[in-house]
């Protein structure tokens, strides 16, 4: 319910508030992750001020309004229900459930048809008190216009002023997931008509030394056109149209994953080849040759990411409230050069080990 | 080689050079240096509606097929050279034209052009990986299958254009798809795939002289033919319909609108301008209506979408199943009023400024410019980068409303929709 932060303030209503927005041509967003919630703002340099103002306001002074709450809580049991008709949402969702145990993790950020149909503005309220607080907040602006003049301003919308008693709330504990001890394989019946796979792999979080390593495996295994999951999955043998594998950057700890949508029929031959691909690099050194290509993959993904303003706004905030430096995403490619081929085998054997959470959804 | 610059285009559009070389080729060229990265496409004016019943889905079947290899360079090669240059590569195909696409480092667009010509000049469509990859896209109609969205489109599309060109599937069907043979593929890639029916785009960070060099001598080999026309869409014989699809889902999805004008017409500004007053945002007047007040749907949208001959005016909502009859009832009851509640200064104020700021934003990377132009390029359509801005600036009241005369007032309305079976 982050985004009720955008349906009015204290000082304008919500249709007040989508108006003053849009008649600058300027973008004010609201999401919540697993990890963080953001409020982002983008406009064209002339109107930026104008819309920092509104952002700050959407931040610091949201309303809450009764009705306002009712119409969201109902937009967002709607939306609840209708990730029943997304696949990879229904394969997710049950993967965390059953990986992250009784870390948050498990728990889809839309919450769920009971704890949605119980939110009121009192409990918003609260909420926006213990999470609104600038420890561990970062605020990142990426523009061209100077900075110097802008500071004042900045100051006065996100300073110190804006935050008068938040300093003895605590933040909220981090702990390190309980993953399950032996693997867990879940067989479920969905109206869809594809089949789908997913299976995970317990992985450390964005502080580990082995990230960075684990970030190369990934898109080795599953982060392109030419990695050896779609080279051999949907290249070679036709069986996906979707496959890959993601390796989520996560505060208290994540997880490999691949998964793949295929017909019904082919699961057996899909599930055959993944522990084949994942046994393979557990006991065969990746060549010199793949391993840089890889690199320069990551590298070009790095720079087409970072194009934009809001690109590069983004990835400052993200990796400061992941709890590393702003500018951790040049220390990111150094240490993604500095992987070995010795790095990577370790780092398969290691986790590719451990026990796993496999999720498989046969049509209904 | 003849050359046009785009002297009057707004930035970051100002200065593209568009080349038309002896062969009849299309090229455009826009250096931007402000990130070091480059996007190379190839927009090809072909896609659903040159296909004939018997080979539907070609045009996406190529477009699958066509980094397969080359006379030099044998299956996976092409992938793998641009992901080892930190490149990413992919292709769309649409009812008109299809669009190859590579966004990579600049040290990398040497390669990334050098490969787009080696594609487009010689293929080679190796029968194994056509079979192999005939079961990638049946796989891909089955995840369409899944989707509602993706069902609503193709119905509606093929009612609001039922019996024309415009109403193909562009993803084929099983049948077709399962039918498809390499000399299919030949035949419809020759047919095509000629130098008058290519654009050729590159914008980033280049040195256009060079770039236009290395392009000229790539492309020249590729030999001028005269392609067959292209099918008429002709909307005279068609009648408004409905279609409702029941499938096992939790909310219901919408669509409503007519077939109207296409990218041509003089009036299509206008009309695009009208869509976004109207649901082009969270303040326009149908969302704020339909949404906020009367909570009948909980996602809504109209869009003008505009083709070569024809064009496409619709909304598109989101709603709970009960309130379906509701929020299609009161779409038709808007519209009907217009007249009697007509467009506001301050409506069309803030619709010019959403539109203008998303133009900004969508030119802000070479992709987004180099798809701007692609796609209006290839349709014979460039005037509208010049063009485009001032024409909205310039917008009335009054000329929307008289769009709305013209277009929309007094039409019946084609509606599908999407809903969960009881």
């Amino acid at each position: 319910m982050w985004s009720l932060l955008l349906k009015g303030t204290t000082a304008r209503s919500s249709k007040q508030l989508a108006e003053d927005i849009e008649s600058i041509g300027a973008h004010i967003g609201a999401m919540a992750t697993q990890d963080y919630s953001q409020v982002s703002c983008h406009s064209i340099s002339d109107y930026f001020t104008e819309a920092l103002r509104m952002m700050s306001e959407v931040l610091f002074h949201p309303a809450y309004v009764p009705t306002e709450v009712e119409k969201e809580r109902a937009v967002l049991l709607a939306a609840i229900q209708a990730k029943k008709e997304n696949i990879f949402t229904v394969a997710s969702e049950e993967l965390n459930r059953h990986l992250y145990g009784d870390h948050p993790y498990a728990q889809p950020t839309s919450g769920t048809d009971e704890t949605a149909s119980k939110l009121n503005p009192g409990d918003l309220h609260r909420w926006h008190d213990h999470v609104v607080i600038p420890k561990g907040g970062v605020l990142s602006i990426t523009t061209n216009l100077t900075f110097k003049p802008l500071m004042k301003e900045l100051n006065n919308l996100f300073g110190p002023a804006l935050w008068p008693d938040t300093q003895a709330r605590k933040k909220l504990p981090s702990k390190t997931p309980d993953y399950p001890k032996t693997s867990v394989s879940i067989e479920r019946k969905d109206p869809f008509e594809q089949a789908f796979l997913m299976e995970a792999f317990p992985a450390p979080n964005v502080k580990s030394k082995d990230f960075v390593t684990l970030k190369v495996l990934t898109t080795l295994l599953g982060g392109g056109m030419s990695s050896r999951l779609f080279q051999a999955l949907r290249e070679k043998e036709g069986l996906a149209y979707d496959v890959g594998a993601f390796f989520p950057s996560r505060k208290d700890g994540s997880a490999f994953v691949v998964y793949l949508g295929l017909q019904a029929a082919r699961m057996e031959q899909a599930k055959k080849r993944i522990r084949e691909l994942l046994s393979d690099i557990q006991s065969e050194k990746v060549s010199e040759t793949e391993l840089a290509q890889v690199k320069s993959y990551i590298k070009g993904s790095f720079i087409l990411d970072n194009q934009t303003n809001s690109q590069r706004s983004y990835y400052l905030g993200w990796w400061h409230v992941l709890g590393l430096d702003a500018s951790y995403g040049q220390v990111y490619l150094k240490k993604i050069g500095d992987v070995s081929v010795k790095d990577i085998q370790r780092a398969a054997k290691k986790y590719f080990s451990h026990p796993s959470v496999t999720v498989e959804i046969q049509p209904k | 080689m003849k050359k046009q610059t785009l002297t009057h285009a707004p930035p970051p559009f100002t200065g593209t050079e568009v080349y038309t070389l002896p062969n009849g080729l299309t090229v455009i060229l826009k250096e931007d240096h402000t990130a070091p990265v480059v996007s190379l496409h190839i927009w090809a004016r072909c896609g659903a509606i040159d296909e004939n019943p018997r080979i539907y889905g070609i045009s996406h079947g190529l477009e699958h097929m066509v980094f397969k290899g080359t006379t030099t360079r044998p299956t996976g090669e092409i992938t793998r050279l641009i992901e080892s240059n930190g490149g990413l590569m992919n292709a769309a195909t649409q009812l008109e034209t299809t669009h190859y696409y590579i966004d990579i480092p600049s040290y990398g667009a040497d390669t990334a052009i050098d490969i787009l010509a080696d594609t487009i000049l010689n293929p080679t469509f190796p029968q194994d990986e056509l079979e192999r990859e005939r079961l990638v896209i049946l796989e891909e109609i089955h995840r369409r299958d899944d989707s509602p969205d993706a069902t609503l489109w193709d119905e509606f599309s093929a009612t609001v254009f039922k019996n024309t060109p415009y109403g193909i599937k562009v993803i084929g069907n099983e049948k077709t798809v399962s039918a498809m043979s390499r000399e299919d593929l030949f035949t419809y890639f020759r047919t095509h795939y000629v130098p008058s029916k290519l654009n050729v785009v590159v914008v980033g960070d280049i040195n256009k002289t060079k770039m236009l060099k290395r392009i000229s001598t790539l492309f020249a080999p590729l030999k001028e033919k005269t392609p067959p026309p292209t099918p008429i869409v002709d909307l005279s014989a068609i009648k408004p319909g409905r279609v409702s699809l029941k499938k096992p889902i939790q909310l219901a999805y919408v669509a409503m609108g007519l077939a109207t004008i296409g990218l041509g017409h003089e009036d299509v500004i206008a009309l695009d301008m009208l869509a976004d007053v109207l649901g082009g945002g969270n303040s326009s007047r149908l969302y704020q209506k339909l949404r906020e007040t009367d909570k009948s749907v909980l996602s809504l949208s109209c869009d003008y979408l505009g083709f070569q001959q024809k064009g496409l005016f619709a909304f598109f909502a989101e709603t709970r199943p009960d309130k379906l009859e509701t929020a299609v009832k009161s779409l038709e009851v808007e519209l009907a009023a217009l007249p009697q509640n007509p467009i506001r200064p301050d409506e069309l104020k803030r619709a010019k400024a959403r539109v203008k700021s998303d133009w900004l934003y969508g030119a802000e990377t070479p992709h987004g410019q180099a798809s701007s132009l692609g796609s209006l390029s290839v349709l014979g359509q460039i005037h509208h980068i010049s063009t485009y801005l001032k024409r909205v600036d310039a917008l009335s009241v009054d000329d929307l409303m008289a769009a709305y005369a013209s277009h929309i007032a007094g039409k019946k309305f084609s509606l599908a929709t999407v809903e969960p079976k009881s």
